[in-house]
């Protein structure tokens, strides 16, 4: 496993590639924003440990600049700024993990190997899927400039089809994803639901993006295509 | 038990709780007051013309007669209420209603024939109400006689009525409806107050991004809304600050901690390996005099801006500057020279080792930017608030480096505390600095009631701090006032550098 250590402090920096070392990572040191970002695009890392105040850009611009390169290795952000907002805007910039300093390292190791655990799969902090805009730190949909409005289950409706475009999907899955345990109902909620959907996001724009597939569920283009024109 | 006055007691009513209220009720009262000011100059006005119209008519009348008895010997066919009297007191024509009586009395028959006029208002008989009588002194074909002709002003009168009617009707519909017009305009006008206010209410500490959206064109509502906008510009500001400084410290004090800690921790995964050991201790060492370094100067500082105990101590300028500016020429890199220039006579207000503290902490920061230069340039000056607290002489201190200059972003708040210039451009890594230095330097020279300022250096072309100190005489050295003249020409205080 090969891991980059964004860190200016040189005793830090020493440190952390020391202790990884030993723990049998080989570790690269990057000790401003500009050089942490071309080694990240260089190399394929398999984790990027971040601090967020580095010399400029700093380390919230190094990741989220990382992420709209497409490059997806797994972020831990390793700062001194423990602040609710700060952990918040770190991991909504694209961080898979925030520790603060100090720190103990039997917990960054730990972290380290559960965000080296998951695969690296893109995971866009903003969705863009048949021409919608998704942004869920932010809770909006766009298609193009125009807002859509969505109701909370019509949003999480909406990201269960975003997750997986092309694939089909059954009542029954949407039903667990989206309602929980309390929902007692019967599969015609969904049927209800991406009616609802098709409202706001498809017949504005006399699109359509989500097919019925007959019989067993429906599924969500990945380009949506102009709407038929109704009888 | 707070002491209320009386009108504390008393609320206002709720309409004038509103500035909107307020402003319509006086409104309200205006209109009133012009309303009745304008319908009693209109009743006189009116009354005023009938009865200039009255006696016209009555003159006219009177000139009718005059013509149509002269022609045709007879009344005008027109012609209802007149007497033709003669001088002999005699009625020589008159009008069927006016058979019984005289119109005038014989004094007032008199006293037309002498004076050629008279208008009487009285009631008349077999005529409604009060009227009105005009006897003139005419002479028809040459006879000599008066003719009186007389009207009724009950006309009048029911005209008037029916005016103050209308007015007294009309006139409270008028001021309701100027109150109603007043109440939207006054409501017009400060909507956009009230909009103002709810957006302003709603900006929260959360996104001091945000702005008041202001109206177009420039009139006082967009004015107030700059105003408001430049007041949250300035709070963002603050805000921005405080959160940088909570950062910065934060980090100052964490990182110490997180290597020890760290080193601590692969101490004991590698505790057989003593090599390994040994470096981790060594290094966690090191980082514990960091945090005693920090720790001590966050007490200097602390202490220096208690102002609990004012500035003691009296330290000798010149005796104390060249042993330390020689200390420290030992202590920096061999790649930079300092250089000490000028003098003063005369002691500050602080301990030998608070200068110290002072000149060591201006070299080192001047060491952390300069290329190879370092120049510390010493004069007596006379200075004034707010230089210094009190005019008087006192020391100008100034260190000046070949470096890149202070960031101007960087020059107002160089003295705070944790105000590390980009980190890009220092070197930071090799030197450390926690960002406290100047703010020690500024708090100290503060402390003697003096200060501290920190601009571009025009000798060397980097970075420049100043710092200025009162003097006090030099205990058992009299030169102090002997060398008053030659500081007053040195008065421009880095005129010679420039």
């Amino acid at each position: 496993m090969r891991l980059l250590v964004v860190e200016d402090e040189p005793k830090m920096a020493d440190l952390l590639r020391r202790g990884l070392s030993a723990e049998g990572y080989a570790v690269d040191v990057a000790e401003n924003g500009v050089d942490a970002l071309w080694s990240a695009t260089e190399v394929e890392y398999d984790a990027i440990i971040l601090d967020a105040m580095i010399p400029a850009p700093d380390g919230y611009e190094v990741c989220r600049e990382l992420r709209s390169r497409q490059r997806w290795s797994p972020v831990l952000m390793l700062t001194a700024r423990d602040t609710v907002q700060d952990r918040v805007h770190g991991l909504d910039v694209g961080a898979d993990d925030y520790l603060a300093k100090p720190f103990a390292f039997a917990e960054l190791f730990a972290r380290i190997r559960a965000i080296t655990r998951r695969e690296s799969a893109p995971r866009p902090t903003v969705i863009q899927v048949a021409g919608l805009r998704i942004d869920p730190s932010a809770h909006s949909v766009h298609r193009g400039q125009t807002e859509i409005e969505l109701s909370p289950t019509e949003y999480s409706l909406l990201m269960e089809f975003a997750r997986y475009p092309g694939r089909v999907r059954t009542r029954t899955e949407l039903i667990e994803h989206v309602w929980d345990f309390a929902y007692d109902g019967t599969s015609n909620v969904v049927d209800v639901y991406v009616r609802y959907l098709r409202e706001k996001i498809d017949r504005p724009f006399d699109l359509s993006t989500i097919e019925t597939v007959r019989g067993v569920g429906y599924r969500m283009r990945d380009t949506p295509i102009p709407a038929a024109k109704s009888p | 038990m707070v002491r209320r006055g009386p009108l504390s007691r008393f609320r206002l009513p709720r309409l004038y709780r509103t500035l909107q209220g307020r402003l319509t009720s006086l409104f309200v009262l205006a209109a009133t007051v012009l309303v009745a000011a304008g319908s009693v100059l209109l009743l006189t006005v009116q009354s005023r013309n009938d009865d200039a119209l009255l006696t016209k008519t009555l003159r006219t009348r009177i000139d009718r007669i005059v013509a149509d008895v002269g022609s045709t010997g007879a009344l005008p066919d027109t012609e209802v209420y007149a007497q033709i009297i003669t001088a002999f007191r005699s009625v020589r024509d008159l009008t069927p209603a006016l058979a019984k009586e005289y119109l005038l009395t014989n004094e007032q028959l008199d006293f037309v024939f002498r004076s050629g006029q008279l208008q009487i208002d009285r009631r008349l008989p077999s005529l409604p109400g009060t009227g009105r009588l005009l006897a003139q002194r005419r002479s028809i074909n040459g006879t000599p006689v008066v003719i009186v002709v007389g009207a009724s002003r009950e006309l009048e009168r029911l005209t008037r009525q029916r005016l103050l009617l209308t007015l007294a009707v009309a006139g409270p519909f008028i001021v309701a409806i100027l109150g109603f017009a007043g109440w939207l305009l006054t409501g017009a006008a400060l909507r956009p107050v009230k909009r103002l206010a709810d957006e302003a209410s709603d900006i929260s500490r959360a996104d001091t991004g945000r702005r008041l959206a202001l109206p177009q064109g420039s009139d006082e509502i967009r004015h107030l809304g700059q105003t408001l906008n430049d007041m949250l510009d300035r709070l963002a500001t603050s805000f921005a600050r405080e959160k940088s400084f909570v950062d910065d410290a934060s980090h100052e004090l964490r990182t110490p901690l997180a290597i020890l800690r760290g080193e601590l921790e692969l101490a004991t995964l590698q505790i057989h390996n003593t090599d390994y050991t040994m470096r981790a201790l060594h290094s966690a060492i090191e980082e514990v005099d960091r945090l005693s370094a920090l720790a001590d100067q966050l007490l200097v500082l602390a202490r220096a801006n208690s102002n609990s105990d004012p500035a003691t101590g009296s330290c000798v300028v010149m005796d104390v500057l060249p042993a330390i500016v020689e200390r420290l020429r030992t202590a920096l890199p061999n790649d930079i020279s300092v250089e000490l220039r000028g003098g003063c006579d005369g002691a500050v207000p602080l301990a030998d080792e608070q200068l110290a503290q002072i000149i060591t902490n201006l070299v080192t920061n001047g060491s952390r930017f300069a290329r190879s230069r370092l120049c510390i340039d010493v004069q007596s000056v006379v200075s004034e608030p707010p230089v210094t607290v009190l005019p008087g002489r006192a020391v100008l201190i100034s260190v000046h480096d070949d470096g890149p200059g202070f960031d101007p972003s960087i020059l107002l708040t160089a003295f705070e505390r944790f105000t590390i210039a980009d980190r890009a451009r220092t070197r930071r890594a090799s030197t450390g600095g926690a960002g406290l230095g100047l703010a020690i330097v500024r708090s100290l020279a503060e402390m003697t009631g003096g200060s501290a300022r920190a601009l571009r250096s025009n000798h060397l072309g980097g970075g420049l701090v100043e710092v200025t100190m009162p003097l006090t005489a030099e205990p058992g050295h009299p030169a102090a006032s002997a060398d008053r003249a030659t500081e007053l020409d040195n008065n421009a205080p880095q005129g010679h550098l420039v």
